[in-house]
């Protein structure tokens, strides 16, 4: 496992040094525990490079740290359009499919897009098109309702991802 | 306060509630979902009673690796569950199970109802002489240095349900690879799940061993979370499972009881009793036989999970490299 | 300083558990499992990050305090997880019926 490029041991360092992170929340910071850490946060670290490969992705903390607020903000929303809909006594829902074409081909971006979008208001992803027809490589989506703006909101959302997790 | 007790009766309440409700429902797959839900609310209420070991331990294995077991075993049953819900047993054999069961009912009642009051108890000659071993936990100094014995011989008979998970395998299969039940098309969201947890839950499963030293955790408990990474990689399509016949398996699952006998031996030579640790060394030696007995335990509930080996070895020369699902279980 | 820190707690956990009823009474009466399940992802994550944030002045210690953020952005991977397995297998269920 020789990181043969820059991108690769950069990847290796920072995936090292947020392991070693949770691993000084959960066991401690006494010298032993630290000396331990290094030792789990190495091994987990090349769990991780087993299973996700640096490769072409690369992640940018500021653009990141702004879409944690953005989530932080549509999280609550995506709860409260859920208790209005629940409270309301004549249970507003419309619910159905819709699909969204996304150019995004299968891989990290568009699985972390999807699991983004389950959790904002009024979206479930609920895999991908059929192979076959005019939706094929699009997501279907099950809405609460059909006649919100979905697929526009969809949109400006793999805009936002797009910055932070990038092909270079 | 008033509202502390009413909470406890309460989820004393729920867990009869579910636990009846697992016992009568019809359908398999929802009794499995109900013993889960079950087992979480006793791991809450041990939590309650002040023992978050019990409480962990009933979290990860009673509920957590039991019920994966029981999903799977629900799977296979599920062809044949309408022919045997169809058959009725005859009014005899109704009353003789009822019969059964009320004795045993009436003599656990019996038993827990004689039981001296107050119970006896090692507690206090636990707690006397915890400064022995230089853990802070006592839990782990009665599994790990008063009772190591029982403890061993636990880990013993794990590795004895997998042998005898293995010896259902067919003649032509022996040697080969379990293979477990998932989906033929990868799912995105179980793989992106799978490729990012996975190392969150190494650092987890191996601090919960390490603080178990001087507070509620332990190997079983830490290696319960590492066989469940183990298995997430091989349901997400990842990394299949080794054939059981490969060399490094077979070693992960005899390390832990290996090292915890020839420590144990080396304390008849130097302390002059079976399992004793010589004074000083008790954390360090306590603190090597867990980390082998967590490798041990991670390997073994995963292949517990993965059942008898299904398809046959493959030809000399074309054994696959380490897949990485291997490094789940470090 | 302890009074305005419990009365954080007070308001947060309470606001959280606003979430978990609304979750909870979706969960009763929407119709089919997938609205349903909109019900109970939603508005449990924010109920739960509600309850975490209100925790958090309660926790002992800053690492407490991490931990329990720990629990919630687990909870929170495990549930956009779940919840498109389940949106998945709801929908070949619906279109084999």
């Amino acid at each position: 496992m020789a990181p043969g490029q820059n991108g690769d041991r950069r990847a290796a360092i920072v995936r090292t040094g947020l392991l070693f992170g949770l691993w000084t929340i959960l066991a401690g910071t006494g010298v032993a525990d630290l000396l331990v850490g290094t030792v789990v946060a190495a091994l987990a670290a090349r769990v991780s490079l087993n299973l996700l490969s640096p490769g072409p992705h690369r992640v940018d903390p500021a653009t990141a740290a702004r879409l944690s607020l953005r989530f932080l903000l549509q999280s609550v929303l995506a709860g409260l359009d859920v208790a209005r809909r629940a409270f309301d006594p004549r249970l507003p829902l419309r619910p159905g499919f819709i699909v969204y074409p996304t150019a995004a081909p299968p891989g990290l971006f568009r699985s972390a897009f999807t699991a983004f979008t389950s959790l904002l208001p009024g979206t479930v992803p609920a895999g991908p098109a059929p192979a076959r027809g005019a939706d094929a490589g699009g997501i279907v989506y099950h809405c609460l309702d059909v006649d919100a703006p979905v697929a526009a909101q969809l949109a400006a959302e793999e805009t936002a991802l797009a910055g932070v997790i990038r092909d270079e | 306060m008033t509202i502390v007790p009413a909470l406890d009766l309460f989820v004393a309440g729920v867990v009869l509630v579910v636990a009846v409700w697992t016992v009568a429902v019809r359908n398999t797959s929802s009794a499995v979902v109900g013993f889960v839900a079950y087992g979480l609310l006793l791991a809450l209420v041990w939590v309650r009673l002040g023992a978050p070991d019990v409480a962990l331990t009933e979290a990860a294995i009673g509920s957590g690796l039991t019920g994966a077991l029981l999903i799977g075993a629900a799977a296979r049953l599920r062809a044949g569950e309408s022919t045997v819900a169809a058959e009725r047993p005859g009014v005899p054999v109704r009353l003789l199970i009822a019969a059964l069961a009320t004795v045993v009912a009436a003599a656990i009642a019996g038993v827990l109802l004689s039981l001296p009051d107050p119970a006896p108890t090692l507690a206090p000659e636990a707690t006397a002489n915890a400064g022995a071993t230089g853990l802070g936990n006592p839990i782990t100094n009665v599994l790990m240095a008063f009772r190591a014995m029982d403890t061993m011989l636990e880990k013993v008979v794990l590795l004895l349900a997998v042998l005898g998970i293995w010896s259902l395998s067919p003649d032509a299969a022996w040697g080969g690879r379990p293979h477990l039940p998932h989906r033929a098309e990868p799912d995105a969201a179980l793989e992106f799940l799978a490729r990012v947890l996975t190392p969150v839950g190494v650092v987890l499963g191996i601090a919960v061993l390490w603080v178990s030293a001087d507070h509620p955790g332990g190997a079983f408990q830490g290696a319960t979370i590492l066989a469940a990474m183990w298995l997430l990689v091989l349901m997400a399509g990842l990394g299949e499972v080794p054939d059981i016949g490969r060399r490094r398996l077979r070693l992960a699952l005899v390390v832990g009881p290996a090292v915890f006998l020839t420590i144990g031996l080396g304390g008849l030579v130097v302390s002059g009793a079976f399992l004793s640790y010589p004074q000083g060394f008790a954390k360090p030696l306590i603190l090597a036989i867990e980390f082998a007995m967590i490798l041990t335990v991670a390997t073994t509930l995963g292949l517990l999970v993965a059942g008898p080996p299904v398809a046959g070895p493959p030809a000399a020369g074309s054994a696959a490299a380490g897949s990485p699902a291997r490094r789940a279980a470090p | 300083m302890s009074v305005l820190l419990d009365l954080v707690t007070i308001v947060m956990v309470s606001a959280g558990m606003v979430f978990f009823l609304a979750g909870t009474v979706g969960l009763l009466r929407f119709p089919d499992t997938l609205t349903r399940l909109h019900a109970l992802t939603k508005a449990d994550n924010i109920g739960l990050g509600l309850v975490v944030i209100g925790l958090v002045p309660q926790a002992g210690s800053l690492r407490d305090g991490l931990k329990l953020l720990c629990v919630w952005l687990l909870v929170l991977l495990a549930s956009a997880t779940v919840s498109q397995l389940v949106a998945q297998a709801a929908r070949r269920e619906g279109d084999s019926s």
